[in-house]
């Protein structure tokens, strides 16, 4: 297996200069790790696409406003990024489930639609997609089910208990191997974040 | 990676969002305090993030670009954490450092590369890039002479301590970046040196207060005009430093 090597210079060298007010850069970053982000609030959203797209825009504005601290010794642009975008959009997803706006389930994805071709061929870290997506598929479909519901339904350790009918130890203890072997799977490939 | 830290739960469910408002404020406020904890959740945000991969791909509406840019235009950014105080050097009056936030992002840069440089002879390829990014900025703007220097240790002591430098010998100012530095003793400081041929004793750049984990990121600028940067050096000198050096050095660059 060829290793791949993300272009991570790219992406911190604009968002160093984000960092400076660069509003240039800015649109050229936004345009690296737009579609991600969006794809992962239209998911968590349920499939809403004026929130994913409010969601998307609070949240690129969250990056602008935290450029400067970001810090490249602890993680890399892409992680940063995403880690800023989704606490935004946890807060979004509660938010709407006490307003009871949100759908419960959403554990499975649902079927590719029409554009992904097209979401794909744009995307920067085709490769990095690629990659993450078998990785994960080779997890046990346990593991997968509840690591997709950790990251992608806004909800609480016991939240995930109480609605998947599992014991909170059960689900603490199969979340974490999940992620140790997410992780040890994305080191042996090569994976840079 | 450290998988047998007590809080490895907590770290889990911290990067991965589990945590409800209460938990996370607990969970933050030990964070800034354990600088093991700090790296675990760092390594696994970063596989977390991963995840945001596994979701059928959309592309944005095209409006939100636009809508993005004009909100931003008057917005404001947040300023960029010191976790320590700035060198204290004598200066006439102060310059402008718009130049620093780009220099300050290449010591991060410099700082990941001398680290991981015991490991891989990959990370060569890595420092040849720098280097190449560093002159494309350079002759991008002909203003800025940036020189980047990566400060070693014979002492066992300092061995583990990173210490890059970032000098731009046309504004005669630089950054410091420290990493895993022991504490000094009671009574003594870190002090910065530039070694410059033209000038007979190494040029006092200020003192170096590293935090609790032994961290650093300062803006430095010498007492004195510096012809050539030749060496840049780190001593251990009395509190509050001193005009010329006395005390023994624990970093020097090649």
């Amino acid at each position: 297996m060829e290793p791949v090597h993300p272009p991570p210079d790219q992406d911190l060298l604009l968002l160093t200069q984000v960092a400076g007010g660069d509003h240039a850069a800015f649109t050229s970053y936004y345009q690296r790790v737009s579609g991600p982000l969006y794809s992962m609030a239209l998911r968590m959203l349920n499939g809403n696409e004026q929130e994913a797209r409010d969601a998307l825009q609070e949240g690129m504005e969250e990056i602008w406003r935290k450029a400067p601290t970001f810090d490249p010794a602890r993680s890399s642009p892409f992680t940063w990024s995403v880690m800023i975008f989704r606490s935004r959009l946890v807060d979004r997803v509660r938010r709407l489930a006490s307003r009871g706006r949100v759908m419960e389930e959403v554990a499975k994805e649902p079927e590719p639609v029409a554009d992904e071709h097209h979401a794909l061929q744009a995307l920067t870290r085709r490769e990095d997609c690629t990659l993450v997506r078998r990785v994960l598929a080779a997890l046990k479909s346990e593991q997968q089910d509840l690591l997709n519901l950790a990251f992608f339904s806004g909800h609480t350790q016991q939240e995930i208990a109480e609605r998947t009918g599992r014991p909170l130890g059960t689900v603490k203890t199969t979340i974490r191997r999940a992620l140790m072997e997410l992780k040890d799977r994305l080191i042996r490939e090569g994976y840079e974040a | 990676m450290n998988t047998d830290h007590p809080q490895e739960e907590q770290a889990i469910a911290y990067s991965l969002g589990l945590m409800d408002e209460a938990e996370r404020t607990s969970f933050e406020k030990a964070l800034q305090t354990d600088s093991a904890l700090r790296a675990l959740v760092d390594e696994l945000q970063s596989t977390a993030a991963a995840m945001a991969y596994d979701s059928t791909q959309h592309v944005p509406p095209p409006d939100v670009q636009d809508a993005l840019l004009n909100s931003i235009r008057h917005m404001v950014q947040e300023k960029p954490r010191t976790t320590a105080p700035q060198i204290v050097a004598p200066t006439s009056k102060q310059r402008s450092v718009s130049w620093l936030g780009w220099a300050a992002a290449l010591v991060g840069v410099a700082s990941i590369y001398s680290w991981k440089q015991a490991e891989s002879d990959r990370l060569l390829a890595e420092n040849r890039a720098l280097k190449q990014e560093l002159s494309r900025l350079s002759s991008a703007n002909n203003t800025a002479q940036l020189q980047i220097a990566n400060l070693k240790s014979t002492v066992a002591e300092y061995q583990q301590g990173v210490a890059v430098v970032v000098w731009n010998s046309e504004k005669q100012e630089g950054v410091l970046r420290l990493e895993k530095m022991p504490p000094v003793a009671t009574g003594k400081d870190y002090q910065l040196w530039v070694v410059d041929p033209k000038h007979d004793t190494p040029v006092n750049a200020g003192i170096v207060r590293v935090d609790a984990q032994g961290f650093a990121k300062v803006d430095f600028k010498p007492t004195l005009d510096i012809s050539e940067a030749k060496n840049f050096a780190i001593s251990v000198e009395a509190k509050g430093g001193v005009p010329k050096n006395e005390g023994p050095i624990v970093l020097l660059s090649p």
